[in-house]
């Protein structure tokens, strides 16, 4: 046998899988780095199931946190994104994340609003001015760990009628089967301009709708169409938390159908086939009261309803069995606090987040029956806007267009 | 359980380590060599330094001799007596990665990789360029610690 006196074991004398099992523990931002050390270790780092692997680590280990946006995107960088970790959400950290440093605002475009967070990416949009009706927004893929971004190109059926004229849909989701992120965008547009109590009758027909594949690089106009019979929807405009329901391939909708008594049903487009289908809402719950709010999410990637009446109970109910409107189970019931305490929806997978009497935002503990208050500010810092919040989780996940 | 019988492991710097058999199947590949008997005279374990050897062995014998029990005081010990075992440099813990994971000690493996992503994690960006001069990251040598040798011993 060799008797040499044995060198000193470097990083890069370990077998890959071992290098792997270190690595994966790091921060994407800092093997975003390490891509730029050598060839072979930006290929180990770029492998798809190390970057899958990074991230089913990431939010298994609860590194998952959520975002805090206090202006929307804030595009002077003036007004920081707060980033909470879920293990100890009290923690702000102001500078988790930076607008990318690539992102230059063309002239007209001042305010933007999150359409979508995702296994690290992160989907925005920029709009023109209110006056200015004849540009389009602009909207925008972001990985901030990895400094990356990537702006859409233009869709074929203009957004920009005037933005009193059109009810515009856009949307951010994962399609597991061809591993892809995908971008639905649908509108349709005001007869006339109506006030908002008239509002519902003066649609005119949805218009067909476009998606953009991210491995694709391109938007696309597929063959169905949003539900003719849905009078509204309730979508990003409205809530608090952003793009908590894409489930599984799917991205949903809280839907009001047409018709004299206002009925709700969730409104399903499958990324994988490319269309909408419906699903109802567990039977026991009421359809339409003036003082009801429902709230969609997920619950351990289960599709899931919150409802709750003013001064009443905040129900929670949970599908089990995707699509199968007989496995609806109520999953949870509980009273209102002491104190006004509204529920503002389900956020990290299998939390809900509240909105307590001292303008705080809560989690309630499912386990003690209890709200946590977290010292964190539920509207927004400056008054013109409802504060935005997403999951959001590091990751290395970026998917080159295809040439 | 008695303490009579005892293994010879040979390491890589050709010393032997007298160990009672106990202590010697912790490892799971050690183990499995018994079983099979090929380890009836000394067990050569060529990837792995004394210096590293010992401090296998010490872990073993740790974990072999705190009581099994759901006990919190033994768990707490143990957890404290791992948390010291891994405080090395570098270069030891890297070798312990490669012996740990050469001997099937997965426990530990967890606890050690940790440890380096949170060494690589403090760094520096100076410290970090340093590393990467050091290291000079040749990738194309992945030594692959296989069981290569063993096996050619057993056939």
């Amino acid at each position: 046998m060799d008797k040499l006196p044995k060198q000193p074991t470097t990083m890069e004398k370990l077998p890959e899988e071992l290098l792997s099992d270190i690595l994966i523990r790091l921060p994407a931002k800092r093997l975003a780095q390490f891509r730029c050390v050598s060839k072979p270790m930006n290929a180990l780092l770029s492998q798809p199931s190390f970057i899958k692997s990074h991230l089913h680590r990431s939010i298994h280990n609860n590194d998952e946190m959520f975002m805090v946006f206090y202006s929307e995107l804030c595009l002077d960088g003036e007004i920081p994104i707060i980033a909470h970790p879920s293990h100890s959400p009290v923690i702000e950290n102001p500078n988790f994340i930076n607008l990318p440093a690539s992102l230059t605002i063309p002239p007209g475009y001042t305010h933007s609003s999150i359409l979508g967070s995702l296994n690290g990416l992160i989907c925005f949009a920029l709009w023109p001015t209110d006056t200015v009706s004849d540009r389009d927004p602009i909207i925008c893929i972001w990985n901030p760990s990895l400094n990356a971004l990537r702006i859409l190109p233009p869709y074929t059926i203009p957004a920009s009628l005037g933005f009193e004229g059109i009810d515009l849909h856009i949307r951010f989701g994962y399609d597991p089967e061809t591993d892809d992120y995908k971008v639905v965008k649908f509108s349709r547009l005001f007869q006339r301009p109506v006030t908002a109590f008239e509002s519902l009758s003066y649609f005119k027909e949805w218009l067909q709708v476009e998606v953009y594949s991210m491995r694709k690089g391109s938007w696309k106009l597929i063959n169905d169409r949003f539900p003719s019979h849905v009078g509204w929807i309730s979508d990003f405009a409205d809530l608090s938390i952003i793009g908590s329901d894409g489930h599984d391939g799917h991205i949903h909708w809280l839907c009001g159908l047409n018709g004299k008594i206002t009925k709700h049903a969730i409104v399903a487009f499958d990324l994988a086939t490319e269309t909408f289908g419906e699903i109802p809402l567990p039977d026991s719950i009421p359809q339409y009261k003036m003082d009801q709010t429902k709230l969609l999410g997920h619950l351990s990637g289960n599709l899931c309803v919150m409802s709750y009446m003013e001064d009443g109970d905040i129900e929670v109910w949970v599908m089990n069995e995707y699509g199968m409107a007989e496995s609806w189970v109520k999953h949870h019931v509980f009273s209102q606090f002491s104190g006004n305490i509204v529920p503002l929806g389900f956020i990290l997978n299998k939390e809900f987040l509240l909105h307590d009497d001292k303008n705080r935002l809560a989690l309630y503990d499912q386990i003690a029956a209890k709200v946590n208050s977290l010292e964190v500010i539920a509207n927004s810092r400056f008054g013109f806007d409802r504060v935005k919040i997403v999951s959001y989780v590091d990751s290395l996940v970026w998917i080159a267009p295809a040439n | 359980m008695s303490y009579s019988k005892t293994i010879v492991l040979t390491n890589y710097d050709g010393e032997t380590f007298v160990v009672d058999e106990v202590v010697a199947v912790e490892p799971q590949t050690i183990e499995h060599m018994i079983e099979d008997g090929c380890a009836n005279t000394s067990i050569p374990l060529p990837n792995v330094t004394s210096k590293i050897l010992s401090k296998v062995i010490e872990h073993c014998k740790k974990h072999v001799e705190t009581p099994n029990s759901n006990e919190k005081a033994a768990k707490a010990d143990l957890k404290s007596f791992d948390f010291d075992f891994v405080k090395a440099d570098q270069g030891t813990l890297f070798d312990l990665i490669l012996a740990m994971n050469y001997l099937n000690i997965k426990e530990l493996l967890d606890l050690i990789y940790q440890t380096v992503a949170d060494m690589i994690k403090g760094k520096t960006p100076e410290e970090e360029e340093e590393m990467r001069r050091v290291n000079a990251w040749v990738f194309s040598c992945f030594v692959g610690v296989t069981c290569l040798y063993f096996k050619s011993k057993k056939m």
